[in-house]
């Protein structure tokens, strides 16, 4: 097969996880604070987490500041519990130079539910509450 | 009659398909990735962009010689996103993967934009 060099990709602000497992509400809440402290740990803030169900499992939608790398965005997801696979596809994407290297397959009109939000962005969001 | 309003969106689609090599000895996938920004129902518009898709999946297939199983080829959606204007034009962009040693590689070629019939 021809070999392309590796092509700098712009960098990601939204991280996507595919988890196929049913969690729990008390280890849902526990992954949340994982995710957060994961993306503290490698300078990133997690500004929002969304969700939405799957026949599997969940996935998670995650706007991260500042963007990062695509392969270090892919590894930030591996980090947080991504499907493998998922993992050793993006990488093939990202060094094929593959733009929307990140897939996250939906059925059609799903429903994401916003299940954490940074208190900057909740007070920039709700400035009724800030009074 | 129905009042909804029916904005135009970004659709994402992914048919892909996975088979082994025997020749080379390796496992190999064919992705082609089509981004389409259309107005319509979402079920509507998913079904007839697949059937669309499909016909030229299956044309890139008999092109390279292969002969895939229906059951083998998989289309699927990323989330809809709102798109500013409906384009009778669609994005494909094709991947060629191929696991070498433990590892899969991949292989992008250029985009090419087709009328959407």
């Amino acid at each position: 097969m021809r070999r392309r060099p590796c092509v700098d990709l712009p960098k990601t602000g939204t991280l996507k996880i595919d988890i196929d497992a049913q969690l729990e509400a008390d280890l849902s809440e526990r992954y949340i604070q994982h995710v957060v402290e994961v993306c503290k740990k490698h300078r990133a803030r997690v500004l929002r987490v969304k969700q939405s169900e799957t026949i599997h499992g969940r996935h998670y939608y995650i706007e991260i500041n500042p963007p990062v790398q695509a392969h270090e965005a892919n590894v930030l997801q591996f980090l947080l519990c991504d499907d493998a696979r998922r993992y050793a596809f993006n990488k093939a994407r990202v060094d094929a130079g593959f733009l929307e290297w990140s897939k996250l397959f939906e059925p059609p009109n799903a429903r994401l539910r916003t299940i954490y939000r940074d208190v900057k962005v909740a007070a920039a969001t709700n400035p009724k509450k800030r009074r | 009659m129905s009042s909804r309003v029916s904005h135009p969106r970004f659709y994402r689609l992914t048919i892909s398909t996975t088979w082994y090599d025997a020749d080379t000895e390796r496992a190999r996938e064919l992705e082609i990735h089509f981004k389409a920004a259309l107005a319509g129902d979402v079920h509507a518009v998913r079904q007839s962009l697949t059937a669309w898709g499909l016909s030229t999946f299956r044309r890139e297939l008999r092109r390279r010689g292969l002969s895939v199983p229906s059951r083998k080829i998989k289309a699927r959606y990323e989330r809809e996103e709102t798109a500013p204007t409906a384009d009778p034009d669609v994005t494909i962009e094709t991947l060629e993967m191929e696991m070498v040693g433990k590892e899969w590689t991949g292989y992008r070629y250029p985009p090419r934009k087709v009328r959407y019939a």
